[in-house]
């Protein structure tokens, strides 16, 4: 995904200028990149740390060091309600520490990995699957649309027949035979008058 | 405020307070800004009661929310404490650690070059916290002092 948006913004580069894009790596504050971490915590998970060191030379936290600085506005961006916490410079090798809802602490030792690998594990081990996630997008989208009716699933309109302009409902008033799908499909369209 | 600070479980770093029976804890979270899509770092405190009364000030402790407050101020409990200040132990190895290095390979590093006696024997020593009040003085918070009284405050600074 990285690559695409940076290739999408190589081209619009051409065109228009683009503003307010500053600091380093201004990619990083874009909604489409923050949406596009595949990590989203499971619910048990409430806080989230990272240790690492910030010094160049140490090559075995580069992994947690590209994470904090390309993933974890993403992981913030999904996770509104967990709390990230960076320590830096504590101790010699990097790691992620995850602290769930029953006191349990989940330790993930990221010396020398890349910050590809340490987001691909944590979301196997601590991050919502595929399928659940595209359920609840589902789940969500549905519940936020405003053209769906039914007041017994909590929107606002019970049927179209309400609003102004529409048929009126068959209860008050019946539909002509010949807008029925029944009368239609029952052949009588072909029956002599 | 945000939302995450009503989370049952929060992590923190204690920070110097007067408090007798309790600890204050500051807690760091991340604000997103809207127009500039990015976060900034934001921090709460919170007064937690220590019920083991073994953390002192710089500790990054866990503090749980509790149900049922016995005083209106003291609305945690600290659960665990993460990282003592100053002895950090590293978890992987459980070993005691100083920045990126181990105490240990500190400690080889000095009997190679033939150090004849160590700086400072953290295995004898008695625990951190002895010298609260006559030499250290993070405990509690500190001010500037505009008047000399007679018993003078250590805590206090002159301008």
């Amino acid at each position: 995904l990285l690559d695409s948006l940076l290739q999408e913004i190589h081209r619009r580069k051409r065109r228009r200028k683009m503003s307010f894009m500053k600091g380093i790596s201004p990619i990083r504050r874009t909604t489409n990149y923050l949406n596009a971490s595949p990590l989203v915590l499971k619910r048990r998970v409430k806080i989230l740390t990272v240790n690492f060191n910030e010094n160049e030379e140490e090559e075995h936290h580069k992994g947690a060091r590209d994470f904090v600085f390309w993933n974890l506005p993403q992981v913030q961006y999904k996770n509104p309600n967990v709390q990230i916490v960076t320590f830096r410079n504590l101790t010699p090798s990097p790691f992620i520490t995850c602290f769930l809802e029953d006191n349990s602490k989940i330790l993930f030792d990221v010396d020398s990995q890349s910050n590809k690998e340490i987001m691909d594990r944590l979301v196997k081990t601590v991050g919502k699957s595929k399928e659940l996630l595209e359920e609840e997008a589902l789940a969500s989208e549905a519940k936020s649309n405003p053209a769906n009716f039914c007041r017994r699933l909590g929107f606002d309109r019970h049927c179209i027949c309400e609003m102004p302009g529409q048929v009126p409902c068959p209860i008050m008033v019946p539909v002509p035979k010949h807008w029925r799908g029944k009368w239609w499909n029952q052949g009588h369209r072909y029956e002599e008058e | 405020m945000a939302s995450l600070l009503k989370n049952s479980i929060l992590l923190g770093q204690v920070i110097p307070s007067t408090l007798k029976n309790a600890v204050k804890v500051q807690v760091p979270y991340f604000v997103f800004d809207d127009r500039l899509k990015a976060y900034f770092k934001k921090t709460e405190d919170f007064v937690a009661e220590d019920l083991s009364k073994s953390c002192k000030t710089g500790d990054v402790v866990v503090i749980h929310k509790l149900e049922h407050k016995v005083k209106k101020e003291i609305t945690h409990s600290v659960f665990e404490r993460v990282y003592k200040f100053g002895d950090i132990k590293d978890p992987i190895s459980g070993k005691t650690v100083v920045s990126n290095q181990y105490r240990e390979t500190l400690d080889e590093i000095d009997r190679l070059y033939g150090a004849t006696h160590k700086n400072f024997d953290y295995e004898s020593a008695p625990e951190r916290g002895r010298l609260e009040g006559t030499k250290d003085f993070t405990d509690k918070p500190i001010y500037r002092k505009w008047h000399e009284f007679e018993k003078d405050d250590p805590y206090g600074i002159n301008n």
